[in-house]
């Protein structure tokens, strides 16, 4: 396994593939830092691109404006309370007010330190994790897999910041919205009200409406919090001793919980950063300073949201089984090129395996390097008018819709998701389960379908089979767990 | 924040709960509705209609229970405001998508981007004439230069 690692680390250090993971990583950085856009804009938009690089080039690429974008989001949650990413909205709580207290530089170092650790831990699980879970997937069936991605369904809606309802909803409307197209099984046409449909509906479009657009609508006018914009020198950013050993604990909880969360299929780099951030509060010796500038209320969640967005790869690249919406678009940059992903992934394509692993030893490095020094250019960035970004945004938006599939079609269907998109925003629906039940639906159906052509339409099977009575087991705690607590709450 | 307005924000929160229920049931018993008229199957080889009918019942009886959730009293930190509906904003971006594919192929790449790029600054009320034909101009340049020569994307930059 060390020969791999180092062989993936030989791979990556090849100038191309260098220049591709700093690529992903610079914009991961940007697309973090700017309010308004955010790191799955930045992957559908590249998702098109990925047709003219290797498969390998295409998912370090993608890989590094993922994890990179954890690193930006710390930057405008801490200095103006506006979260760059999903993931950096529970940095605000900390992070802002120390920001007004003119502790700035020690928010940011705190979170480009934790960033970092959370980060490397994360990676170290994902090597250590991903072959055995592979071998161990090999031994899946049909009822399996049914049985694992609808773990990840039920955990994608119940585990939420948001109502679970509303959760639920949403990953049936994703389930339905994947059915469109021809069946796989039969060659049936469902819901193809024109042509282009028979292909199902647009990954890209869908992607691209309800995230990018709709954020677009509503950032345009947003009027933004006036300026903490104060220079930030680095020497501002260097803890005293007392507050080093404050935030290591964090550091380390955090990347526990978001390891464990980012593993589980279905929950991702947010969730996992809410849940830290309550760890913390719960086993914090003076809870009374949280909310106002805590530094383990900092660290943790930072150091959980880096670690969840690694071991995310851990069901990805082992199972085939997205942990959240970027992931499955990272699946589909693979698919796009010709690989399916799966079990045999590993064994098929140890190059791009480890490639990409060692890529994010390399690129975590890179973004510790570019953050810190480069702060005050971050820090410009931030302050550049809305009006400059959207407009540009939109037009990629169009370009890349477009060439994916080179289909006008693709583009008002892009309008449609846009509609449906602000509306979710403005009636809060959570857009997340919905993409990531419109990918794992035919997944879904397909290994359901199967289960019960084998056995005979016999449902029992689910739990007789041990490893899928414990992924229904796991279904069933799920749901019971989310029932007691919207009972507790009323 | 008054009380006036605090009471005006849960109405309207409440409004757009129920009227987002009440999109899903009608989404998910259309759903239904269709799929109703495609094979279902039996549960050992279950048909092209078998997901969509029970996934479309599930839907509408999701959306059912929104809607009641809707009307019973909450607590007031469940209610997030997502701000006024910015009706402006969102003709003009949408509308700027649905010029790009209605020039694209007629027009060809550059007019669309300039056309696109133009129709999304109208969004910002405050933004003057002449600065939108300059950045509209830029950004189709920049469009021909990236997408055209460096990326090589089979698209033509005039149709004419």
């Amino acid at each position: 396994m060390f020969d791999d690692l180092l062989g993936g680390l030989l791979t990556v250090l090849r100038p191309e593939y260098l220049t591709y993971s700093f690529l992903g990583v610079l914009l991961g950085q940007i697309v973090g830092v700017m309010p308004g856009i955010g790191a799955l804009t930045a992957i559908a938009l590249l998702l098109p691109a990925t047709f003219y690089l290797d498969p390998t080039a295409s998912l370090i690429m993608l890989a590094g404006i993922y994890y990179g974008s954890n690193y930006g989001g710390a930057i405008a949650s801490i200095l103006l309370r506006l979260p760059g990413t999903p993931a950096s909205v529970v940095t605000c709580i900390e992070g802002y007010p120390l920001a007004q207290a003119g502790r700035a530089g020690l928010a940011l170092f705190t979170t480009a330190v934790a960033s970092f650790v959370g980060s490397i831990l994360g990676t170290i699980l994902l090597i250590l994790a991903a072959i055995p879970m592979a071998a161990f997937a090999l031994r899946f069936g049909a009822p399996e897999y049914a049985a694992l991605v609808l773990l990840g369904l039920l955990a994608a809606s119940l585990i939420s910041s948001g109502s679970q309802l509303r959760g639920v909803a949403m990953v049936l409307l994703g389930l339905i919205l994947g059915l469109v197209g021809s069946d796989v099984n039969t060659g049936f046409y469902r819901f193809v009200v024109v042509p282009t449909l028979a292909d199902g509906i647009s990954l890209i479009a869908v992607a691209m409406g309800l995230f990018g657009v709709a954020e677009i609508i509503r950032n345009i006018g947003q009027p933004r919090p006036a300026g903490l914009l104060q220079p930030v020198t680095l020497r501002s950013m260097l803890p005293r001793r007392e507050e080093l050993r404050e935030i290591v604990p964090p550091i380390l909880r955090g990347s526990g919980v978001g390891s464990a969360f980012g593993a589980l299929p279905g929950t991702g780099a947010a969730i996992a950063s809410f849940m830290a951030y309550a760890v913390e509060k719960r086993v914090a010796r003076r809870p009374g300073t949280f909310g106002k500038g805590a530094l383990p209320g900092l660290a943790a969640p930072e150091a959980a949201n880096n670690a969840a967005s690694q071991t995310g790869f851990i069901p990805t690249l082992s199972l085939g089984i997205p942990g959240d919406a970027l992931m499955a678009l990272m699946l589909g940059a693979l698919i796009i090129n010709g690989i399916v992903p799966g079990p045999n992934l590993v064994s098929d394509q140890p190059g791009l395996f480890w490639g990409v692993i060692a890529s994010f030893l390399v690129g975590n490095l890179i973004l510790l390097i570019i953050n810190l020094p480069l702060i005050q250019l971050w820090v410009r960035l931030i302050s550049i008018p809305y009006w400059i970004i959207y407009p540009a945004v939109l037009l990629f938006v169009c370009v890349g819709v477009y060439s994916f599939r080179n289909s006008v079609t693709d583009v008002y269907t892009t309008i449609l998701f846009g509609f449906i998109g602000y509306a979710m925003i403005l009636m809060r629906f959570e857009a997340a389960p919905l993409l990531l039940g419109f990918i794992l639906g035919p997944m879904l159906e397909e290994n359901f379908r199967r289960a019960m052509l084998i056995h005979r339409g016999d449902l029992t099977i689910f739990v007789t089979r041990p490893i899928s009575a414990v992924l229904v087991a796991c279904c069933v705690a799920l749901i019971a767990y989310a029932l007691w607590s919207s009972l507790k709450k009323r | 924040m008054t009380a006036r307005s605090g009471i005006w924000r849960r109405l309207r929160a409440m409004d757009a709960s129920g009227v987002g229920g009440a999109a899903l049931v009608v989404t998910g018993l259309g759903v239904a509705h269709v799929a109703s008229g495609y094979p279902v199957g039996t549960m050992m080889r279950m048909g092209p209609g078998f997901a969509p009918l029970v996934l479309g019942l599930a839907l509408a009886v999701c959306g059912a229970a929104i809607m009641v959730a809707a009307v019973l009293p909450r607590r007031e930190e469940e209610l997030p405001d997502r701000g006024p509906i910015r009706w402006r904003a969102m003709l003009c971006v949408l509308g700027a998508l649905a010029v790009f594919g209605l020039l694209l192929n007629p027009a060809g790449l550059v007019p669309a981007s300039f056309a696109t790029v133009a129709v999304a600054m109208l969004a910002e009320a405050r933004l003057r004439p002449v600065a939108i034909v300059v950045y509209a101009t830029l950004a189709s340049g920049f469009a021909w230069l990236v997408f055209l020569r460096l990326l090589g994307l089979p698209l033509s930059a005039f149709g004419w």
